[in-house]
């Protein structure tokens, strides 16, 4: 494996909100292939900034796949092409010596394009605001071996709970659908005694709120578990289904 | 000035319940009268704006991400501790609290500490409460891991994912209250001035990182809890937009900055690949309870890990420390993986990394066992380096990690500006001159859950506080300072990128305040970060404008910050004549290389405080008195 | 306080999936009945007399009610679905690629294209064999009708593509209402998978093997 090579970058640049965008293309040569893909931009926008060119504007925090604020669509895929992986931890290796790599950011209405590669995903936390915690108060809780849960059941929660709320299940859904998201928030919450009084409540209202921000709807291509960077299973999605029919027929639905 | 702890009166164990009685109460129709202002919403200020909420006030809430969520308590792996005693295997609040103050080599507040180990139980209720999915056993109850130089297990965990689940757990709530319309959030806001008027905080700047307005919110308390300053090494295992700029503009308007000197250096992180490397990645602490670390026992042994026989490596934890051996906490760790090092005989292509090999384990457990511990951390590995953990030692080498210095604060968490209130990291209180592994989140929670809601609610109900709005002139000219600044920055297109000044001031603060210290190099880091200064004010290129979304233009307001820090954390390493924690000056150490501490003189909380850039700023000691836990030297042997 | 509407997302898809399977056991009753064509004994006896009962049922009327209704449903709702979700996505990306190895011709992504060119494969279908509107000879059997229809080139090509696309709509379409109804855990999908692709791959050829038989092989 050669230890570097040389690319060339399509980059979608959009000045702000709105503003008509395009595709700049920027050669870039002797990338070190254990260098991440978000280094790699590093290295360009080092470039861009010596020539006294502006930047490309991307979000990325922790840089170790847990905080979920980088997501990048790489040649066509949510985070790049390996799985599991979110783009921060996508590495250079992967690519090849000439390779053109198209960049460009999260594409959903309800996911607006800031500058560059930022968008604003802040329908997320809309959405988990409408149901997707538990009502108790400081103070108020019983103590945390009162209510035993059995391993699995603990593990199958934590698994739904994985989900770091990037929107690759959006960005790589053909319909722009964000039910991967809100079905692993519903199903964390299903699968534990503690969630059980809002079961009901918490279903209908997110599903709702996430239907008012303008999400397509999911017609089962299971895409969006294929670009989960954490892995969260599509039977989440069906799951929340069964959720969703027993609240309507059994439940409130409203609070 | 004074400084005063308040640190009630009596019996260790009763001083909390007694000062919670003796705080002053908020009427609950009153409540809903004040507004707080949260900065951060990690652990500390998640948490604090959820009970807030829940309590009734008015909760403003400003973070710099997109969404809450993203804060960098996620990215806490190991666990969080709490005096349970699910084990039965002798753990206590007694021993959680003696662990933390001798784990913190006696250079913390007693009285916090105490209180934190009492708390710790209500957390792990509260987040099982909340639907975090700790790790469980077949019967149902609660698992536990030992973790850190501890010899109970203590430790709650969530996977890998502990701090993941534990900030979800606090965003949750504190969406709750979003809902119930008693917080407001306010994301892409980067907190850039705390205004003071009639000597209380009463309001906060902000600049909206979308639009580059400068905002103005007005309240009755401010909450700091705005994380550690470990980017100021460049380097850290902190995620890149942390930064030590909202408590060091606070310092600005007369906060005092506690211990800077005290930073973590943690022992387990994936080495350095190359020039472009833009953090570094921490491996869980968690890895040292089944990984044996060593290295060859010749230098510049060139051999790969498997070709080198058993009798030729040398497991230095385990010779030097017999009892605790590879679980030795992070400070000793660290210093000891630095010395083989220096000695030469570090392995991987720089030299500077030491094994951490898991074929005992796996040869004992199995693979499958060995996967389904660390399953995610040896992929996480894998991923970065694009080597196979369960087929070669892994690599690792100390990097910072974790800031015990921070804003000083008084028992009830309020700084020297009154009405300030500092939570988690951005604080100094708890963790003295080294913190012990899944304590951080423990302190984070403590303190939102469990403190400030008592003692904000004193400050608000004992002082008198005029009503303020953002029309008072404080704000118009807090407002006017934070636009020049921007506008100075934007106006000195100079050459170099921010990058560049910001890796020069990491490279100069690794080499002279980094895992080992001494007076030559710390007097000379002082005069190079002065010129690099300089250097950045003359030299700096920030491409943009100051209306926009200008990411250049935020890192540069954020190194600004730091190249006036470090200056102060040079100062304080220097002045601090002595060993301790994370703190090592080469001048003071045993024979056998461990740190010495001078109790006798440094026996003290350092709290600084500022006099103007490039100015000496001025010491006010904090004595610390042991009641409980005696100073003795720390020894792992 | 946030969301709070009625027919939502998730059960309008729940519709779309129940009137999906039962337009299957539909697809799979008019197959049994197509099949006896092949029963060549005593000039299609078994079809005619089958075709016969068929039309003499008193409820007929009723179940071509409903089979409207669920037709007009499945169909309405799921345009108004795709038109909603075209909506969420108003600027495209410029390159795409799946993660699960899948063209984009792939049955999931192109279900409502499927769906539509089935829809006018069955179109010409009632034009011919309900309303009798291109082919009307009077006095001929069933059996007779449907074989002067499929002989004809231009139709057998017809009826051919439209059964094909069916099945390929059903590859995806079965298992897909299953979990839009939110049924099943993880072995059970898997075998819901494999029951739709294997009916999915008899309905098409089932159905397409009549105008061959009739084309090719038929003297």
């Amino acid at each position: 494996m050669s230890e570097s090579i040389n690319v060339t970058l399509k980059v979608w640049r959009q000045s702000g909100p709105g503003e008509p965008g395009r595709f700049e293309t920027y050669p870039l040569e002797n990338v070190s292939t254990h260098a991440s893909f978000l280094e790699m931009l590093d290295i360009l926008n080092q470039k861009l900034t010596n020539t006294g060119k502006e930047p490309v504007a991307f979000d990325s925090d922790c840089r170790e796949g847990i905080c979920g604020s980088c997501g990048l669509m790489v040649d066509g895929q949510a985070h790049g092409p390996d799985t599991e992986t979110a783009t921060c931890q996508l590495h250079m290796r992967r690519f090849s010596d000439g390779d053109t790599i198209t960049i460009e950011p999260w594409r959903a209405r309800p996911f607006p394009v800031l500058k560059d590669l930022v968008v604003d995903r802040s329908a997320f936390d809309r959405i988990v605001e409408a149901g997707g915690y538990n009502s108790i108060n400081a103070g108020n809780a019983p103590d945390a071996n009162a209510i035993l849960i059995p391993k699995d059941r603990a593990e199958a929660a934590m698994d739904a709970a994985a989900c770091i709320g990037c929107g690759a299940c959006v960005a790589a859904c053909k319909n722009a659908s964000a039910m991967l998201f809100v079905s692993a928030k519903v199903m964390h919450f299903a699968r534990l005694p503690q969630g059980d009084p809002e079961r009901t409540t918490r279903v209908s209202r997110m599903v709702a709120q996430m239907d008012e921000e303008g999400f397509g709807s999911c017609t089962n291509t299971t895409e969006c578990e294929a670009a989960c960077p954490k892995g969260i299973s599509f039977s989440n999605i069906v799951e929340l289904r069964r959720e969703f029919v027993r609240a309507q027929v059994t439940g409130r639905t409203s609070r | 000035m004074t400084l005063e702890s308040k640190i009630p009166s009596g019996p260790m164990d009763k001083k909390w319940s007694k000062h919670k009685f003796d705080l002053k109460l908020v009427a609950p129709a009153n409540k809903r009268k004040h507004t707080i202002l949260v900065v951060g919403t990690g652990l500390a200020g998640a948490s604090a704006a959820a009970t807030l909420g829940e309590l009734g006030y008015n909760v403003k809430a400003f973070f710099f991400h997109d969404s809450p969520r993203r804060a960098h308590s996620i990215a806490a792996q190991g666990g969080i501790n709490a005096a349970k005693n699910y084990q039965n295997d002798g753990d206590s609040v007694h021993r959680l609290f003696y662990d933390t103050v001798k784990g913190g080599d006696f250079r913390a507040r007693e009285a916090n500490v105490h209180r934190l180990a009492e708390v710790s139980v209500n957390i792990i209720d509260q987040c099982v409460a909340q639907g975090v999915p700790f790790a469980r056993e077949y019967g149902g109850e609660l698992a536990n891991r030992s973790f850190g130089g501890a010899q109970v297990s203590r430790t709650f965990y969530a996977r890998g994912q502990t701090g993941q689940q534990l900030l979800l757990g606090a965003y949750s709530s504190m969406m709750r209250q979003v809902d119930n319309g008693k917080v407001q959030l306010f994301p892409r806001r980067e907190m850039l001035d705390v205004v003071v008027i009639d000597g209380v905080a009463r309001g906060v700047v902000c600049r909206n990182l979308v639009t580059g307005e400068f905002e103005s919110y007005a309240g009755d308390a401010v909450l700091l809890c705005t994380g550690g300053y470990g980017n100021v090494f460049y380097l850290s295992t902190n995620a890149k937009n942390c930064n030590v700029t909202a408590a060091w503009r606070a310092v600005k308007r007369g906060a005092f900055f506690a211990n800077p000197c005290f930073t973590q250096i943690h022992p387990t992180c994936i080495p350095q690949s190359g020039e472009y490397q833009s953090k570094l990645t921490l491996m869980s602490e968690s890895l040292r309870n089944d990984g044996r670390v060593w290295v060859p026992l010749r230098k510049g042994d060139t051999r790969s890990a498997r070709e080198i026989p058993e009798s030729e490596r040398d497991y230095f934890l385990e010779r030097r420390y017999p009892s605790f051996g590879n679980l030795v906490p992070r400070d000793v760790a660290s210093r000891a993986s630095k010395a083989v090092c220096d000695e030469g005989r570090g392995v991987g292509p720089t030299g500077l990394a030491v094994y951490l090999d898991f074929a005992d384990a796996i040869g004992r457990d199995g693979e499958t066992t060995i996967r389904q511990k660390y399953g995610n951390l040896f992929q996480m590995y894998a991923k970065i380096t694009d080597d196979n953990p369960y087929e070669v030692p892994m690599r690792i080498y100390p990097a910072v990690h974790y800031t015990m210095g921070g804003l000083w604060v008084d028992y009830n968490l309020e700084s020297t500006v009154p009405g300030l209130f500092v939570l988690g990291e951005a604080n100094f209180s708890d963790h003295g001159a080294n913190r012990l592994g899944a304590s951080a989140l423990m302190q984070g929670l403590a303190d939102g859950y469990f403190i400030v809601p008592y003692t904000v609610g004193s400050h608000i109900a004992g002082r008198k506080l005029d009503k303020v709005t953002t029309d008072h002139p404080a704000f118009a000219d807090a407002e006017r300072s934070c636009r020049e600044m921007t506008t100075r920055l934007l106006g000195v297109q100079g050459t170099r990128s921010v990058d560049s000044f910001h890796r020069e001031l990491g490279m100069t603060l690794w080499n002279n305040c980094g895992m080992a210290r001494n007076d030559e190099g710390l007097r000379s880091a002082r005069g190079k970060i002065r010129e690099l200064r300089d250097a950045f004010w003359k030299d700096v290129r920030v491409t943009g404008k100051g209306q926009e979304l200008n990411q250049t233009l935020e890192h540069a307001g954020r190194l600004a910050d730091f190249l006036e820090f470090a200056e102060l954390l040079v100062v304080d390493a220097a002045e601090r004549k002595e060993s301790c924690g994370g703190h090592f000056r080469e001048e003071y150490q045993t024979e056998e290389g461990e740190a010495m501490r001078d109790d006798k003189n440094f026996q003290y909380v350092a709290a600084w405080e500022f006099k103007g850039v490039g100015e000496d700023p001025a010491l006010h000691k904090e004595p610390l008195e042991f009641e409980e836990v005696h100073p003795s030297q720390r020894s792992y042997k | 306080m946030k969301g709070n509407s009625a027919l939502s997302s998730v059960a309008q898809k729940l519709v779309i999936g129940i009137s999906g399977l039962l337009l299957c056991g539909f697809v799979a009753a008019h197959l049994a009945g197509n099949l006896l064509l092949y029963i060549t004994d005593g000039n299609y006896k078994a079809f005619n007399e089958y075709a016969k009962n068929l039309h003499d049922f008193a409820l007929l009327p009723v179940i071509e009610i409903g089979l409207l209704v669920l037709f007009l449903v499945h169909i309405v709702l799921t345009l108004w679905m795709q038109l909603q979700s075209s909506k969420a996505r108003p600027e495209g990306y410029a390159v795409r690629k799946s993660k699960q190895g899948r063209g984009a011709v792939a049955a999931q992504n192109i279900m409502h294209l499927s769906g539509l060119v089935v829809l006018a494969f069955i179109l010409l279908h009632l034009a011919d064999l309900r309303f009798g509107l291109r082919f009307n000879e009077d006095g001929l059997s069933p059996a007779q009708t449907v074989l002067q229809v499929l002989r004809d080139p231009v139709s057998a090509m017809f009826y051919t593509i439209g059964p094909l696309l069916l099945g390929y709509h059903l590859f995806h379409g079965f298992q897909s209402s299953f979990q839009s109804l939110g049924l099943g855990g993880e072995r059970f999908m898997r075998i819901v998978k494999i029951v739709g692709a294997v009916f999915a791959v008899v309905v098409a050829v089932g159905f397409a093997s009549l105008p061959v038989w009739v084309t090719l092989l038929r003297k």
